[in-house]
């Protein structure tokens, strides 16, 4: 009979050491076997990266002449306006350069940016985040801004020899001041989870009361700039509406972010430069 | 060392499970642009814990808890307890049920994947706030993820024994002399 009663909690038995052992192993040896599995999966979604970019290319292939020279023609005219945007760029970068010198003024940060293909993709009820194919290996800083051409991206969690984790910019624990443009008033913007088959949103919050918003006329929400990580002026997403808080001293709204953080291939990762003086 | 396949049933089973975990990543990748999500790993617990013999499955469990925690940003440890009481559940209820009927396999699954569902939700509301936006996100990837399980984790079962018989390894075979 003891014996029986012994089979019967054998189980329990079993299951109690095995969390007694988890418990008393030291965080070091967790801290090991957690970065020995994680680099154990990271080239399998590396892999699965590269084959959805030989997706994309055979697709390519199999593309009419007709439209990728269409697509060609319409490339070089983008390319004629950008090519003019950055002697624009370079001529207001002269001037800055020259005011900076006239009054002493110390130099706006300048970053160095890191292209990088995304591996993966976690945006669901328990994770906002992506990763991307470049890690230690390229020298990526955590708490790094990430944008794309639409705008903010997210921001550096962690990095792993040779993958990156970003939070995205949809992600609760993204919190950063943003300004409307045109507008000086740091206000604040807070990532949130979106219901299903809807674009993705934020918040925003602590909007001073004397800011208008229409649907017909939305704002663009962009960085401030405050707090050090995003550089000032990078679009956030755009505002249709303002509401009343509850104390009745701000407002607060709802900020539409790009469809296409859905679907990027591919973020710039800023890196940040030591100042040239 | 032992040469006798049965031994390694535990590591064959968890190689694939493991391969599983890292293709269900890529399907979800996939799955992002139309906003859905799959989660299956009741189908991954449920397994060994009604067809592989008890410190055989504990093996398992521990170590794709480990793996599927390093992959998916979870601390590690959050998913051992969780998924080996959910596995000591399903052991003691093999004696008490007809588990060679394919629906009783289903219902199990379906309950152990809810279940762990249920925990993560809890987890990722504790950590953000609660919305009604995150509650409807989740309730809507709990119910596809269940009807695809409803719809496949009977073959799924299937072709785990199959990978397993392709080692010599019979689930019956090896399940005499555990009870």
């Amino acid at each position: 009979m003891p014996k029986e009663r012994n089979q019967k909690f054998k189980p329990l038995i079993l299951l109690g050491s095995v969390l007694l052992i988890w418990i008393i192993v030291p965080p070091f040896f967790k801290k090991f076997t957690e970065n020995f599995f994680y680099e154990f999966q990271a080239p399998a979604w590396i892999v699965g990266s590269f084959v959805r970019d030989v997706q994309k290319f055979w697709t390519g292939r199999l593309e009419s002449k007709r439209d990728l020279i269409e697509e060609g023609r319409d490339l070089a005219r983008l390319n004629a306006t950008l090519q003019y945007q950055v002697q624009e760029l370079e001529a207001y970068k002269a001037q800055i350069d020259r005011l900076e010198a006239l009054f002493n003024l110390p130099s706006l940060p300048t970053y160095q940016v890191e292209i990088g293909r995304i591996a993966r993709r976690d945006t669901n009820g328990w994770w906002q985040e992506i990763v991307v194919r470049k890690g230690k290996n390229f020298g990526i800083p955590e708490g790094a801004p990430v944008v794309f051409g639409g705008g903010v991206v997210g921001k550096v969690r962690e990095v792993k020899q040779t993958t990156t984790i970003i939070d995205l910019i949809t992600s609760p624990n993204i919190r950063l001041a943003a300004v409307f443009e045109g507008d000086k008033r740091p206000v604040l913007y807070q990532g949130t989870i979106s219901g299903p088959f809807v674009s993705p949103k934020g918040n925003v919050e602590k909007v001073p009361t004397d800011i208008q918003i229409s649907r017909d006329h939305p704002r663009r929400l962009v960085t401030s700039g405050l707090g050090g990580v995003f550089p000032p002026g990078l679009t956030i997403g755009w505002v249709r509406r303002l509401d009343a808080s509850s104390d009745g001293l701000f407002q607060s709204g709802v900020v539409e972010l790009s469809n296409d953080l859905n679907a990027l291939r591919e973020v710039a990762i800023l890196k940040s430069l030591e100042s040239d003086g | 060392m032992d040469k006798n396949p049965e031994a390694y049933q535990w590591l064959i089973l968890f190689l694939l499970q493991a391969v599983a975990i890292m293709l269900l990543s890529q399907l979800n990748q996939s799955l992002t642009t139309v906003s859905l999500f799959l989660f299956i790993n009741g189908l991954f617990i449920t397994f060994p814990g009604l067809f592989l013999p008890l410190g055989q499955g504990v093996a398992v469990v521990v170590l794709l808890s480990i793996f599927y925690d390093s992959g998916e940003s979870w601390k590690l440890g959050t998913s051992l307890i969780p998924n080996l009481a959910l596995f000591a559940f399903v052991y003691y209820l093999r004696n008490r049920i007809r588990y060679d009927r394919r629906s009783v396999i289903k219902h199990i699954i379906l309950l152990v994947n809810s279940v762990l569902f249920f925990y993560y939700t809890v987890l990722a509301g504790i950590r953000w706030e609660v919305t009604s936006p995150f509650v409807f996100l989740n309730l809507v990837h709990l119910l596809v993820s269940q009807l695809v399980l409803l719809a496949v984790s009977g073959g799924l079962i299937t072709f785990q024994k199959d990978v397993l018989r392709m080692f010599r390894i019979d689930i019956g075979t090896s399940l005499r002399g555990t009870k």
